[in-house]
């Protein structure tokens, strides 16, 4: 099955975008000291340049064998975050920006799953059969596993639209925008019995056991406030990606 | 003083002093509620169908031209000519119409899903659900004969008409609700629609063909043809299991459906016990009947009727007891919390 052209290029498009966007806030983060998750993002990275690349193969140079091995790390990888999330913070628990969930991983290994399932499930349609993405609907043994990238699709829309519902957390001033120093208040609250100071204000205790880097403890030492990057963007990044990946998997239903 | 309980102290103090003015710029942030969560999965339905309408398929003449001018036949006149008027311009402007169809059905997905604009969302999809039903679906066939609950009758999207009606946010005053949608219309009026829908999927189960001995037995025959072989293998034996058994099938459907449909009038504990029931017949309505929406089949422009009854019915189950913190009408009131994606 393929897909009108201009539909797969527009796709392709925002894909791209989304990977530029995503390395620019790698490297801002870096410069500007923000905190971020930054195996996230370069999973946007690597997913937003692959499926931009499998809609239009015309800008992939990389073989396909380099992005199934790519995916199988950031699965392995994913594996693993849940694992030491759950180990660190139980099942129920949140993470340390006080925000996001165990789903928040489980959310980004589907995703993982599902563009290493993209490149091992489908075949490549013959060279010379017009416009289309790289790879066509899953043929043979996998046609019948569709099953399993429906389940990617369901997880993918309902995580989008689970985000875009929670987007106005992250609003300037908003109770949900993650910031570290949250860790701090929460942490103070739990030791007063629930009265929590200002966040980020003067004098506010560290968490034992919270996983704050160098630079963050420098921050609220010295007073300062380093406010999560841009998370409504994250979050936009995060939709555009899941609907992507949704529209791709049903054309290989 | 446990960690939530102490995260949701945090965020309550912050949302207090983020003051007024707008759900994100202060207006507390709150988790989803039971009633905020259905509209989240409706939102992911929407999402669904309208990247269901990028298919291929869409965008050529034979959507309009067959699909939808096919839903026209067996139609009084004055249905049906709307119908392939609609068919026609749809299959001359292919491209144009299915990306506007498209559009649509994820602009309202989004509407629902982002908080300020929940009710354009849900308005939208009444009155998107309702056009689309005539044109699109014929009305469900209920005016053919050739409606059956088994593969989707009333029609899919209807329901979705149903479900924003039920899940308007908004509380009646008075009395607490019992379950989830009653409360934007009240009680009596919720019933009143469970009942209409249900009693009419148990009519329309020994309505015309429906009665025959072979009539269930060939319909679900019919849908294996294009599936994925472990779907056509689930609807060659289903089907065999009603070979010549088709009138007894149904009547033993109809009873069940005349169950649920008089279920929700019954105390809570029963009254649960068939909202399970109906959540058991979308299920089985969807596998069986509906093969999972012919989603596999690349010519799918929405999850048809199974999960949508499933969802309604979630809509209907009634809380433990009053004051339940768990409560869905009284989730909203509680405190918020940072609860993440």
């Amino acid at each position: 099955m393929t897909s009108p052209a201009w539909l797969n290029d527009l796709f392709a498009a925002v894909m791209v975008v989304v990977a530029v966007y995503s390395t620019g806030r790698l490297v801002a983060a870096r410069m500007w000291s923000r905190p971020t998750h930054v195996d996230v993002d370069a999973a946007h990275v690597l997913m937003g340049a692959a499926m931009a690349g499998m809609l239009v193969p015309a800008i992939d140079p990389i073989p396909n064998g380099v992005w199934e091995v790519g995916f199988s790390l950031l699965v392995v990888w994913f594996v693993w975050r849940c694992y030491q999330f759950v180990t660190e913070h139980g099942v129920e628990g949140r993470d340390d920006d006080h925000v996001h969930h165990l789903s928040h991983y489980v959310t980004h290994l589907v995703m993982a799953g599902a563009m290493l399932y993209m490149y091992l499930a489908a075949v490549t349609p013959p060279i010379g059969s017009g416009g289309g993405m790289a790879m066509g609907t899953a043929r043979g043994t996998t046609a019948d596993l569709v099953l399993l990238p429906l389940a990617f699709i369901v997880v993918l829309f309902a995580s989008g639209i689970w985000e875009l519902d929670g987007i106005g957390r992250f609003a300037p001033g908003g109770p949900g925008r993650p910031r570290p120093e949250l860790a701090y208040a929460a942490g103070s609250a739990a030791a007063a019995g629930g009265t929590a100071p200002a966040p980020g204000g003067p004098g506010v205790p560290s968490v034992a056991g919270s996983d704050l880097s160098d630079q963050e403890d420098q921050h609220r030492e010295s007073g300062q406030v380093a406010p999560w990057l841009a998370p409504r963007l994250e979050s936009s990044c995060h939709i555009a990606m899941c609907v992507t990946m949704g529209f791709m998997l049903i054309l290989m239903l | 003083m446990s960690t939530d309980a102490t995260v949701t102290g945090v965020s309550g103090m912050l949302s207090a002093q983020a003051g007024a003015g707008g759900v994100t710029r202060g207006g507390a942030w709150s988790r989803p509620d039971g009633r905020r969560a259905l509209q989240l999965v409706l939102a992911t339905i929407w999402l669904l169908d309208g990247v269901l309408q990028l298919q291929s398929f869409f965008f050529t003449k034979n959507f309009g031209l067959q699909m939808i001018s096919g839903m026209s036949q067996g139609n009084p006149s004055l249905i049906a000519r709307p119908i392939s008027w609609s068919g026609t311009t749809i299959g001359h402007h292919a491209v144009l119409t299915d990306t506007f169809f498209a559009l649509v059905q994820i602009a309202i997905a989004l509407a629902i899903a982002w908080r300020p604009t929940v009710k354009v969302g849900l308005g939208a999809s009444m009155a998107w659900s309702v056009g689309v039903w005539w044109v699109g679906e014929g009305l469900g066939g209920i005016l053919n004969g050739a409606a059956n609950p088994v593969n989707g009758a009333p029609g899919a999207v209807i329901i979705y008409a149903l479900l924003a009606v039920l899940l308007w946010p908004s509380d009646r005053t008075g009395r607490k609700a019992p379950f989830i949608a009653a409360r934007a219309v009240g009680e009596p009026v919720a019933k009143g629609l469970w009942l209409v829908l249900w009693g009419s999927l148990s009519y329309f189960a020994l309505l015309g063909a429906n009665r025959s001995a072979e009539g269930l037995h060939d319909l679900i025959n019919g849908e294996a043809a294009g599936e994925p072989a472990w779907v056509a293998w689930i609807d060659r034996h289903s089907a065999g299991l009603v070979d010549h058994r088709g009138l007894t099938a149904m009547v033993v459907m109809a009873i069940l459906l005349a169950i649920v449909a008089i279920g929700v009038y019954l105390p809570p504990s029963c009254a649960n016990v068939t909202v399970v029931l109906a959540i058991v017949l979308g299920g089985a309505f969807w596998v069986v009947g509906e093969n999972f929406g012919a989603l596999f089949t690349n010519g799918a422009t929405d999850v048809n009727s199974g999960p949508l009854l499933m969802l309604l019915a979630a809509a209907y189950w009634r809380r433990a007891r009053s004051g339940d913190p768990a409560d869905p009408a009284t989730a909203a009131e509680s405190a918020p919390s940072l609860e993440g994606a």
